[in-house]
């Protein structure tokens, strides 16, 4: 009668080995994950971040897209936390600060990296976030765009009660003068009553003195930045 | 402030009379707008704020129309209706650090101590009112 097969001694299984072996190496990498240096955040991360600020569609559009191959960095948020720090404060901060600094967000919170604003945009969003402070506190740029009237040439000379006004862009170019109503200056009709002005006091074509060629400026486009 | 700068030893650009003050005298009072609304060094805040707030208060204008004859005006305010405006170009420090740009000056001829354009932006004119009272050498 034939015996059934036995180990006739104690030996390592090579299935065993490899689990373990599995097991070993997951575990390696988990730690190596974990202790290494912060890992630049990804173009998901860096949208989210300002989410209470300026809303992105990714966020409330999409509850259901895909988690993002690496996922934000709360972990990262953690480890630099300062108990101080307002956490309505910290919900604005995109970008790791080494612990013990400063954690204030500035201005780089508010620009994604890539992007180029221009200052009415910085404004606009630092506006949107809630911040009115800094660069905040100004109205961003064309709150008071110049004014567009008629061309007055320099050689033209001008009647009473007109003036010729002078602009500039806000990147340094004169703007061709316009012409414009005296601030004193309270023109009647033939029969005494007022002539209504402008709130501008630019003077439109109607209005004009006689012989002016009637063009209007144009504003000159902005110089390419640096 | 003005005040406060004198009893330190300074003496006080009074950008507020250059840029709401005309360069002219619209009031017939003999005196040139930009010239009458200025501090006068001693004088008390009470005279100060009379002078400007009424005795003088027709002559003061908005800097976006600076008036620099009675017949030219001057825009002196960027379109943010807060910063002065300029010509020429400029040297960008930018969002992240770093600067960009030259400032080499434009004029070597500065007659009576004044650019050709001193009274034509306002960074210009906040120049030329700084420059009037330092001293040739130390």
């Amino acid at each position: 009668m034939a015996k059934p097969p036995t180990r006739d001694r104690w030996g390592p299984s090579t299935g065993f080995l490899v689990v373990a072996f599995g097991l070993v190496a997951g575990a390696v990498a988990g730690w190596w994950s974990a202790t290494s240096g912060p890992t630049p955040p990804t173009p998901q991360t860096q949208s989210a971040a300002p989410a209470s600020a300026a809303s992105t569609p990714a966020a409330s559009a999409a509850p259901d897209a895909p988690v993002p191959a690496r996922a934000p960095a709360p972990a990262r948020a953690t480890r630099v936390r300062d108990a101080s720090t307002p956490v309505s404060a910290e919900r604005h901060i995109a970008r790791v600060r080494p612990p013990g600094t400063d954690q204030t967000p500035d201005i780089t919170d508010y620009v994604n990296d890539g992007e180029k604003p221009t200052m009415k945009d910085v404004i606009d969003r630092l506006h949107a976030a809630g911040v009115h402070s800094g660069l905040g506190a100004f109205n961003p740029p064309g709150t008071k765009p110049p004014l567009v009237g008629l061309a007055v040439p320099e050689d033209f000379v001008l009647p009473p009660g007109y003036v010729r006004h002078y602009q500039a862009t806000d990147d340094g170019q004169r703007i061709e003068p316009i012409l414009m109503f005296a601030p004193d200056y309270h023109p009647t009709t033939a029969d005494g009553r007022p002539v209504a002005l402008p709130g501008d006091r630019v003077v439109p074509p109607e209005l004009a003195p006689p012989g002016l060629p009637i063009r209007h400026i144009v504003v000159p486009a902005p110089m390419p930045g640096p | 402030m003005c005040e406060y700068a004198r009893q330190k030893g300074f003496t006080c650009a009074d950008n507020f009379a250059q840029y709401m003050g005309a360069d002219y005298d619209s009031n017939g009072d003999g005196i040139v707008d930009s010239a009458g609304l200025q501090y006068q060094a001693g004088e008390s805040e009470a005279t100060y704020v009379a002078r400007i707030s009424t005795t003088l208060r027709p002559t003061i204008r908005d800097a976006n129309a600076h008036f620099v004859s009675s017949g030219s005006s001057y825009d002196y305010i960027q379109s943010d209706d807060t910063h002065p405006t300029y010509t020429g170009g400029t040297v960008t420090a930018g969002l992240f650090g770093g600067s960009t740009g030259s400032g080499a000056p434009r004029y070597t001829s500065l007659p009576n101590g004044k650019s050709p354009i001193w009274n034509q932006y306002g960074h210009e004119r906040m120049g030329w009112t700084v420059s009037t009272s330092n001293t040739a050498a130390p």
